[in-house]
């Protein structure tokens, strides 16, 4: 086998190593069936090591038994979990209360995006990266800043809806908050 | 197990429920140190009431709630819980 041939052997038997050994994704649905652990029970030489669904069950039972605190009449019932007449319980359904919802997810997503998101330049000289709401300011909503590394240039009160820039276009200085007018 | 609502166990015997729970009663046959009076901790009991607790358990490891509702019936009579 040729040098070549042999080099590019390890790294297909590389890359099949990899792929054979893919990391942990934590967007995998959950597994079906009822999530048993197996953990290991003990480490005697004459018993199982893992255990068996009887002995997980009753360590279920044990931990939960403190929480079955007694019978509960049905009225009792209904005012904890299902009363009506809490006033900080979720409004009653009524036709047509998720009508603004149901146009909302109707409308196109991408005609949102002009007011979340902006591709726009950067209007700061080699700013930014996060801007923080300052609650010291006499003008709500509103944010000061000013550029720390380069010229500590103060920046004068912006709105948000006026403070257009994409952080992640500007990779020098630093905006931060400026309380000290 | 994303999509159940509740559950519904049914069972010929083994109620982990006491029917009448008595003042100062104890339940000798479990090796617990606490004293749970609602709770019957037989071997047959105790797997019932450990397998609807698996239950609920994974109904709200894949679900965003606050609490859920399980049907327990045994012989004759329902329990709600």
């Amino acid at each position: 086998m040729s040098h070549g041939k042999l080099a590019a052997s390890q790294r297909h038997l590389t890359l099949v190593a990899i792929i054979s050994t893919p990391p942990p994704s934590l967007n995998l649905p959950p597994s079906a069936g009822t999530p048993i652990h197996g953990w290991s029970s003990t480490t005697d030489r004459y018993r199982a090591k893992h255990e068996d669904r009887h002995s997980i069950l009753g360590h279920f039972a044990n931990e939960m038994s403190p929480f079955f605190v007694g019978p509960i009449g049905t009225q009792v019932f209904l005012d904890c979990f299902l009363s009506l007449s809490d006033p900080t319980s979720v409004p009653l359904f009524s036709i047509g209360m998720f009508s603004k919802f149901t146009e909302l997810l109707s409308k196109k997503e991408v005609t949102s995006y002009d007011e979340f998101v902006s591709s726009d330049p950067p209007t700061l000289p080699q700013a930014t990266a996060v801007l923080w709401s300052n609650p010291t300011l006499s003008e709500p909503n509103c944010f000061s800043a000013y550029v720390q590394s380069s010229h500590s240039q103060h920046i004068p009160c912006h709105k948000p809806s006026t403070i257009r820039q994409n952080p992640f276009q500007t990779a020098t200085g630093l905006l931060r908050i400026c309380d000290r007018q | 197990m994303s999509y159940v609502d509740f559950i519904i166990e049914m069972k010929s015997e083994g109620d982990p429920f006491v029917v009448n729970i008595l003042p100062n009663s104890r339940d000798h046959t479990s090796n617990n140190e606490e004293f749970y009076p609602f709770v019957r901790l037989r071997v047959r009991s105790q797997a019932n009431l450990g397998q609807i607790t698996t239950y609920t358990t994974a109904i709200l490891s894949t679900q965003y709630r606050t609490h859920a509702f399980s049907v327990f019936i045994v012989k004759d009579y329902i329990r709600l819980i």
